[in-house]
């Protein structure tokens, strides 16, 4: 499921930001592997905010990603959970 | 050991014609090499009739296979890798008849480079991987001593270290790097490191080479299984030599400390009876449902299946296939969560007996989030090949607990006693004696790494452990859960504590952490240095002190100990009732051999008793 952003700036809301906890992942570059290995999945581990910004975490097994929403919608694509 | 170096008969090559041609290739019966007298080895006290007497190992009717090329090759192999000959020369005959030379020599080629990196054999004995790493830690000293304690070191010796396969701390300009510029210029550090590798990498071969499955050695090699034994019994030795002393005057011998601290696998087994026995209680009084899953990897990762090795094996080892399941299990866990769903049990690993690891998971929930889980679960177990052959079958297992027909507790029991120490059981899977099977479970779980019991959810068991230490407590949420831990009462601790389904940050109560700092004395300027800092420089990770609620520390460790190192040369066995306290101690029945090799030593053999309780291969 690809993201869409819409609005002014490339912030996250608290709300948007705390929804998407927990939802599962991949890289753009993987979106189409139809037999994804279970290493390529992350998933939203934590909200971080600092003053007006809202990032998210992304937890993948070997590697730890911080995002606004625009690098989101650009970098990533939320796998439908079940 | 090194069976190929044994002193060649011949040092010439015979020109009979007949044998020649017997022992030549056809493609090289023309070259000069082979018709002439050309000497091949020349310091040899002996004189052989044919070249190839000292061949690799081979039986004698096929100690011509291959060519000269291929004799010398598998030669230098054989002889690098002592610990494998017999598997390596079955192997590689049986692949000669039933491909070609060529694959032959490719199977040997592959099993060399995955025991050789760079210049460091790892089939090389422990001794000479201690003199490596001498080498090795010398090197790096030396380019320290070069280039100073700055970045141009770290990069250097960092790029050694690589080399070798062994990561270290990325360079930080904020965090210290002396500390890790102090551990690559330490032999100790290194031979920890590489002694690891050689273990990890000798035992996978095993694997490759069909030697660890029900039919060879079940769970882990002979060689893991005796690794083991050495390093308990060092363990051992260490603990009984060394002694701990408080302001009191207390004196305890480490192993005192040992045996009753949660290290003692006696211990260990009965705390997690007690808390599973605990969780379904609480179960049972808020009605929640029981589970029972079994997760089996993919059929890629196993390497041996159906009684032959599985053409589909990716040399993956127990260690990759549990960070697979540990994968697995954070997406579970998060679509769960996602799900609002928080269950609570325990998981067991443990070993296929080809020593691929599998999750046991017994879990407790609210009735109606059962359909969903199972669900989930199903659906990440299946995620990977999940169209192969026999997934759905054999991959993903769920039953429900009818308490009529048994208790969770009873369901789970027989995975914690068998992968302990074998105890109230017969035998295992495959028909083997329990005990000795768990004294090959310990040996794979230590080998690879592998965290064999594990909670989920409820609250910490650190906490439970200190209470049970803990003497008196004004609060009164401290005393609720110091009464429940103090009679062993799993299930009221849980209650006291919020109950099983809490974020742990909305726990009453939490463990307490200090930092421990040493105070040494300057001898020249009697100034207090105060030192908070390891061996190798780094800072010390706090320690816990005690329990945190409402603010309010509850010191739960007020005595302090020191250490009374005493040097191993020094031991002597106090008496035969301690080492017959260390046998039962421990599931793998170490002791009971050193017992009996240091009565053999003193002209002594083991008493009828002894005999009785030692297995029968230690008593000859």
């Amino acid at each position: 499921m690809n993201i869409e952003t819409f609005g002014f700036g490339d912030q996250f809301t608290a709300q948007e930001a705390f929804e998407l906890l927990n939802s599962h992942v991949v890289k753009k570059e993987n979106e189409n592997n139809k037999n994804l290995p279970i290493e390529k999945i992350g998933y939203v581990a934590g909200v971080i905010t600092l003053n007006d910004e809202v990032e998210v975490m992304i937890k993948f097994p070997k590697q730890l990603i911080q995002l606004t929403k625009t690098a989101f919608s650009e970098q990533m694509t939320l796998l439908e959970m079940p | 050991m090194d069976g190929g170096s044994i002193p060649p008969r011949s040092t010439t090559l015979k020109t009979d014609e007949s044998q020649l041609n017997q022992a030549i290739a056809p493609r090289n019966r023309g070259c000069s090499f082979f018709v002439s007298d050309t000497q091949l080895v020349s310091d040899s006290p002996k004189w052989a009739t044919e070249w190839h007497d000292f061949d690799t190992f081979l039986p004698s009717s096929k100690n011509n296979t291959g060519t000269r090329e291929s004799y010398s090759f598998r030669k230098a192999i054989f002889k690098r890798h002592p610990y494998f000959y017999n598997s390596l020369k079955s192997h590689y005959l049986r692949i000669y008849d039933q491909k070609n030379l060529h694959e032959a020599d490719l199977f040997l080629y592959k099993i060399d480079k995955s025991l050789v990196i760079h210049d460091l054999n790892l089939s090389s004995t422990p001794a000479e991987i201690k003199v490596f790493c001498e080498n090795i830690s010398k090197k790096c000293g030396l380019t320290i001593a070069e280039y100073g304690l700055n970045k141009t070191s770290y990069q250097i010796c960092k790029g050694i270290a690589n080399k070798y396969t062994i990561q270290i701390d990325s360079y930080d300009a904020d965090k210290p790097f002396i500390p890790t510029l102090n551990k690559l210029a330490c032999s100790n550090w290194w031979f920890r490191k590489i002694n690891k590798l050689r273990i990890q990498y000798i035992e996978q071969v095993h694997r490759k080479l069909n030697l660890v499955n029900k039919d060879a050695s079940c769970y882990a090699s002979k060689f893991a299984l005796e690794n083991r034994k050495t390093q308990l019994e060092n363990s051992f030795e260490y603990l009984m030599a060394n002694q701990i002393v408080n302001e009191d005057g207390q004196t305890y011998t480490l192993l005192d400390v040992y045996k009753k601290s949660v290290s003692n696998p006696r211990i260990r087994k009965a705390e997690l009876m007690t808390r599973i026995r605990g969780f379904e209680e609480v179960a049972t009084k808020m009605g929640h449902a029981g589970e029972f899953y079994t997760l089996t990897s993919p059929s890629k990762y196993h390497a041996y299946s159906n009684g032959k090795a599985n053409p589909k094996f990716n040399d993956s080892t127990p260690k990759d296939v549990n960070e697979y399941f540990n994968n697995n299990w954070k997406l579970i866990r998060s679509a769960l969560q996602k799900k609002n769903i928080h269950p609570y049990g325990f998981r067991v690993v443990e070993p296929h007996h080809d020593g691929t690891p599998h999750w046991h998971i017994l879990l407790f929930m609210h009735p109606d989030d059962v359909k969903t889980t199972r669900s989930i679960i199903s659906k990440y177990a299946l995620r990977e090949d999940g169209n192969e052959r026999g997934a759905k079958k054999h991959r993903f297992d769920m039953t429900s607990i009818d308490p009529n027909k048994g208790s969770a507790a009873g369901y789970i029991a027989k995975y914690i006693s068998k992968n302990i120490d074998g105890s109230d059981l017969d035998d295992d899977l495959y028909g083997n004696d329990a005990k000795p099977a768990a004294s090959k479970i310990d040996a794979w779980s230590s080998l690879w790494g592998i965290r064999q019991f594990q909670q989920i959810g409820g609250p910490s068991v650190t906490v439970w452990r200190e209470l049970r230490r803990l003497k008196e407590s004004e609060q009164s949420e401290v005393v609720d859960a110091f009464v429940a831990a103090d009679s062993g009462d799993w299930a009221a601790y849980v209650m006291a504590m919020g109950g099983a389904i809490l974020p742990r940050r909305n726990r009453p109560i939490h463990p307490y952490y200090e930092t421990k700092i040493i105070e040494t004395v300057d001898i020249d300027t009697g100034e207090i240095i105060q030192n908070n800092l390891t061996y190798y420089g780094d800072v010390k990770a706090p320690s816990i002190k005690g329990l945190i609620n409402q603010n309010v520390i509850n010191l739960t460790r007020t005595r302090i100990w020191k250490k009374i190192v005493q040097p191993m040369t020094t031991f002597v066995p106090k008496n035969e009732s301690r080492n017959k306290e260390l046998v039962k101690l421990h599931p793998i029945p170490i002791v009971r051999n050193s017992l009996a090799q240091k009565l053999r030593r003193r002209g002594r053999s083991l008493s009828n008793e002894e005999k009785r309780e030692a297995p029968l291969d230690l008593c000859k």
